[in-house]
């Protein structure tokens, strides 16, 4: 009866944790939504020549392995296996760095001003995107060195489940974002 | 497993498709194909003007995809009592 009793109450609070990540990825989305139509609304689809495609195709790609090995991780401690955990989590927070020092990067060499309508809507966009992507690399270690204290298992690792999804939902933000910046055209 | 495993214990496996090599599989499949969708991207946006609707389309394929395969979005709807 007490088992029961625990057991459903264990599963509600799984569901209440499902739920409430899910509604921050909505009032996330409302935010990332307002920012990509906003550079419509500035500059239509001007697209400058001067942006690096080869640096932004480069910093898509090492976003998209990102969550690669960050759903490696998740499916290492799924099933238990510590030592795959701690290698892919790594991997993802390197690749994680690299895009950071990409678009750090790509703010140097950009040879248009921010004040420019497309350089506002540049910066703004992938300013706060690279905010989000430095929070996610925060909760990773954070996540990395708990682990490291055996806080995570197969059985219980809601704490890795729930950076991780987050982790792939700044992925999507980017899917978005890399070609409304970069590749769109009329 | 043990019978009084939460939802999300189990899912934590089951949303892995049940083993680890399937999940490598999975993980493999969907990061190639991701890969794909954007050179496809790239190579339609370097060589057609007008490609508002195509670039935006595969842009939701890859959306889809992450959020499908890599983050279990069905998972978030699902009751529990179903993962096991």
């Amino acid at each position: 009866m007490a088992v029961a009793a625990i057991t459903a109450k264990e599963r509600q609070r799984a569901s209440i944790n499902q739920l409430g990540l899910w509604l921050f990825f909505l009032s996330e989305s409302f935010l990332f939504a307002a920012l990509a139509t906003g550079r419509f609304y500035i500059d239509g689809l001007n697209r400058p020549e001067e942006l690096s495609q080869v640096l932004g195709l480069g910093i898509t790609s090492i976003l998209l392995l990102s969550s690669l090995t960050a759903y490696r991780a998740e499916a290492a401690i799924a099933n238990g296996d510590r030592t795959a955990f701690s290698r892919f989590l790594l991997a993802t927070i390197v690749l994680g760095v690299i895009f950071v020092v990409g678009v750090g990067l790509e703010w140097t060499i950009a040879e248009f001003d921010p004040s420019d309508p497309f350089g506002t809507a540049f910066f703004t966009m992938t300013g706060i995107h690279a905010t989000h992507v430095i929070s996610g690399i925060v909760m990773l270690v954070m996540i990395y060195f708990l682990s490291r204290r055996g806080h995570f298992s197969a059985e219980k690792h809601w704490g890795v489940e729930g950076v991780v999804k987050y982790w792939h939902f700044v992925d999507v933000v980017w899917v978005f974002f890399y070609p409304i910046l970069y590749l769109v055209s009329w | 497993m043990t019978a009084h495993d939460t939802p999300q214990e189990k899912s934590g496996r089951a949303g892995h498709g049940g083993g680890l090599t399937s999940a490598i599989q999975t993980g493999w499949v969907i990061f190639l194909a991701l890969a794909l969708l954007t050179l496809i991207e790239f190579i339609i946006a370097v060589s057609l003007e007008a490609n508002l609707p195509i670039i935006i389309a595969i842009a939701v394929m890859k959306a889809g995809l992450i959020g499908w395969y890599f983050m279990h979005i069905v998972r978030a709807w699902s009751s529990g009592e179903d993962e096991a």
